[in-house]
């Protein structure tokens, strides 16, 4: 029997019950999903060769810098992979058919965390991806062991209306350290990417995780990411979103034991009609730990952001420190932010701080910047650009806050250097 | 170089400039004194291109390419490629640029417009170090946000770096010395002595006559009420330092 068994009937079997999320529900109020629910998917893996020549869109990303693992249409690539096991880390690519041991350890090893969490989220896309995720990445972080170098999961679609069930789980042992990037790409075709991404942090262990998303102007992007803390760990995240028509990434992060810290933050870059969705959940479970959240996002055209935080303090978590802010470039009057704190508090002694912002450009600002003989356009990228800085800034590994610098410039260039 | 003539201009339907005329030559100094609300620095905005104003009657001529052009139909950024500079009464804060970033990226741009050649980071970084000596600034100035936790002096110093860099044809400085003790307002004074030559202009908008201890004008307007109405030398500006503006309203 496979060892993923049990999560694959849980999966079908909550989805066969609660099928595709409603505006209903108030998770879901401001995210419709119904393109997904209404077109006739076919799985990528299927498909295996590209629906046009991509290698002109993985050049930007397979950066020498980084250690990667190439997946297209979700199938691995070897020729493209350069990521191997060694003394810091085992990497595997698995089968849900083909069990291994280091599958069976952090099967087990999640099972464990999970069961620590007084109620977890339940959500549907997870749960289908549970019911038909084929294969994925193991990835373990040997104790007290550094990834040299970032490691890049990437995932790129490309086909007539595919879906892809993208499965990362990684385990970090104690005191192990890595800076791991997901990074989400398609071409013009309509693609749907559910993914699936769980990670345990060992006792002082340090994580950092960017999951880049910039797909294409008819692609769907959806992914759950759990992350456990244990006792002195540290994570650093950043969910990155340029790129899908419509996407949602639900952001769970458990503080499982003292003294755990998390910095949370998100940047979003949007344009023409797209939609982007950030629920977090940040979960308290015991004292003395801290976190915060930053997600910005710049608005163009008629784009839309969503940003729910949810902040959950249990009884015990005496000590708790949380912030949360969120703020909101619009571009044009057409474009539109929702944000929505949520903080649910049981201890009596804390500190938690929410605030969001929605803004425009100042006019001041950009008089200043041609007064000193800067153009209109290059004063609203570098005032644009410089509104989300600080948040890009925050990444801590430099090839990767070089990376994403240059590629938010970049994004930002396309965007507006076609319009007239 | 610059010509203001019967210049009207208004801000929220507001008049403000009431028929104004003022000629600046190449290497001259002028100086403009007034009571509040008379205008000047709404005077210093219209020359820059500040779109709050807008102008009703009149004209402002300036010397591009040894041919009189008028402003009035030129962008801020056109203007400020052309040598206009203004040296703001309150300095504005970017946060999330850096200074540096907004000095080169100003630089450049001013370079592309007159095909000068632009320089590369580490060739600006060291342009700018020069400069950045005139004015007594510190290095970690520069990768700070724009003007962002500056002291008052600091933004005045931080403005005049910038005018050091730009090198303009004609700054208008508006009311630089509000604001600064007396070591900060020679340092700012002695930044605008050294820049000063003989092929450019400067206009100082200034409440006291304080800062001309410093900076030496040629020429001394009162403005009121939106018109200049009086015009003098070095030694108005004692008289109305000493008498105030109400001898000539």
């Amino acid at each position: 029997m496979s060892i993923w068994k049990t999560i694959q009937q849980n999966g079908k079997s909550y989805f066969a019950k609660h099928g595709f999320p409603t505006k209903q529900l108030e998770e879901w109020k401001y995210t419709s999903v119904k393109v997904l629910q209404e077109t006739e998917w076919t799985p990528a893996i299927q498909q295996k060769k590209p629906a046009a020549p991509v290698e002109g869109l993985l050049k930007t990303y397979l950066n020498s810098a980084f250690d990667h693992l190439v997946f297209i249409n979700g199938q691995y690539s070897a020729p493209l992979s350069t990521l191997k096991s060694s003394d810091a880390i085992e990497v595997q690519v698995f089968d849900t058919m083909m069990p291994t041991a280091l599958a069976e350890d952090i099967v087990v090893n999640f099972a464990k965390q999970r069961q620590k969490v007084g109620g977890i989220r339940q959500d549907s896309f997870e749960a289908l991806n549970s019911s038909e995720f084929k294969a994925g990445v193991l990835l373990k972080i040997k104790k007290a062991k550094r990834a040299l170098r970032p490691i890049q999961i990437l995932h790129l679609l490309s086909g007539d209306k595919v879906v892809s069930y993208p499965r990362l789980q990684v385990v970090l042992e104690d005191q192990a350290e890595v800076s791991l990037l997901e990074t989400y790409i398609s071409d013009q075709t309509q693609t749907w990417s559910n993914s699936v991404t769980e990670i345990s942090v060992g006792r002082g262990a340090h994580l950092e995780i960017v999951r880049l998303q910039n797909e294409g102007a008819l692609a769907s992007n959806i992914g759950s990411s759990r992350i456990y803390l244990s006792k002195d760990s540290q994570l650093y995240s950043l969910s990155y979103t340029t790129g899908a028509r419509l996407s949602r990434h639900n952001l769970d992060v458990h503080c499982l034991e003292e003294n755990a810290s998390a910095q949370v933050n998100g940047v979003s870059m949007l344009s023409q009609s797209q939609h982007s969705d950030h629920h977090t959940w940040i979960d308290h479970a015991v004292g003395h730990c801290t976190t915060s959240q930053l997600y910005k996002s710049i608005l163009d055209d008629s784009s839309r952001s969503v940003f729910n935080g949810r902040v959950l303090i249990r009884q015990d978590a005496q000590k708790a420190f949380s912030e949360q802010l969120n703020k909101n470039l619009l571009l044009t009057t057409q474009a539109e932010a929702d944000s929505k704190p949520e903080l649910q508090i049981y201890a009596d002694d804390v500190k938690a701080t929410h605030g969001s912002t929605v803004g425009q450009l100042n006019p001041d600002e950009i008089f200043y910047f041609l007064s000193r003989g800067i153009s209109r356009e290059k004063a609203l990228e570098i005032l644009s650009l410089g509104f989300v800085n600080d948040v890009v800034a925050q990444v801590r590994n430099p090839l990767v806050r070089e990376f994403l610098e240059k590629h938010l410039a970049s994004t930002y260039q396309n965007l507006r250097g076609t319009k007239v | 170089m610059l010509e203001i003539k019967n210049l009207k201009a208004k801000i929220d339907e507001k008049e403000v400039l009431k028929g104004l005329n003022l000629k600046v030559n190449a290497g001259e100094v002028h100086a403009i004194m007034g009571p509040n609300g008379s205008g000047k620095s709404t005077l210093s905005k219209v020359l820059a291109g500040h779109p709050s104003y807008e102008v009703t009657e009149g004209d402002v001529l300036y010397e591009i390419n040894f041919e009189m052009k008028s402003l009035l139909d030129m962008e801020p950024d056109e203007r400020a490629k052309e040598g206009i500079f203004l040296a703001f009464q309150y300095p504005i804060e970017v946060p999330g640029v850096s200074n540096f970033n907004f000095l080169h990226t100003s630089f450049n741009a001013i370079c592309r417009h007159h095909g000068t050649e632009e320089l590369s980071e580490n060739d600006f970084r060291e342009f700018l170090h020069q400069k950045m000596k005139l004015v007594q600034m510190r290095e970690d100035f520069l990768e700070r946000s724009v003007n962002v936790g500056f002291s008052g002096g600091e933004k005045k110093r931080n403005e005049i770096l910038q005018m050091a860099v730009l090198s303009p044809r004609l700054a208008l400085l508006d009311e630089t010395d509000s604001g600064l003790d007396i070591d900060a307002l020679r340092i700012v004074a002695e930044g605008v002595n050294k820049l000063k030559n003989k092929t450019n202009a400067v206009v100082l908008i200034t409440h006291y006559q304080r800062l001309l201890d410093y900076i030496k004008p040629d020429f001394v307007h009162v403005l009121a009420d939106g018109k200049i109405i009086e015009t003098g030398d070095a030694s108005l500006a004692h008289k109305l330092e000493k008498q105030g503006y109400d001898w000539l309203l």
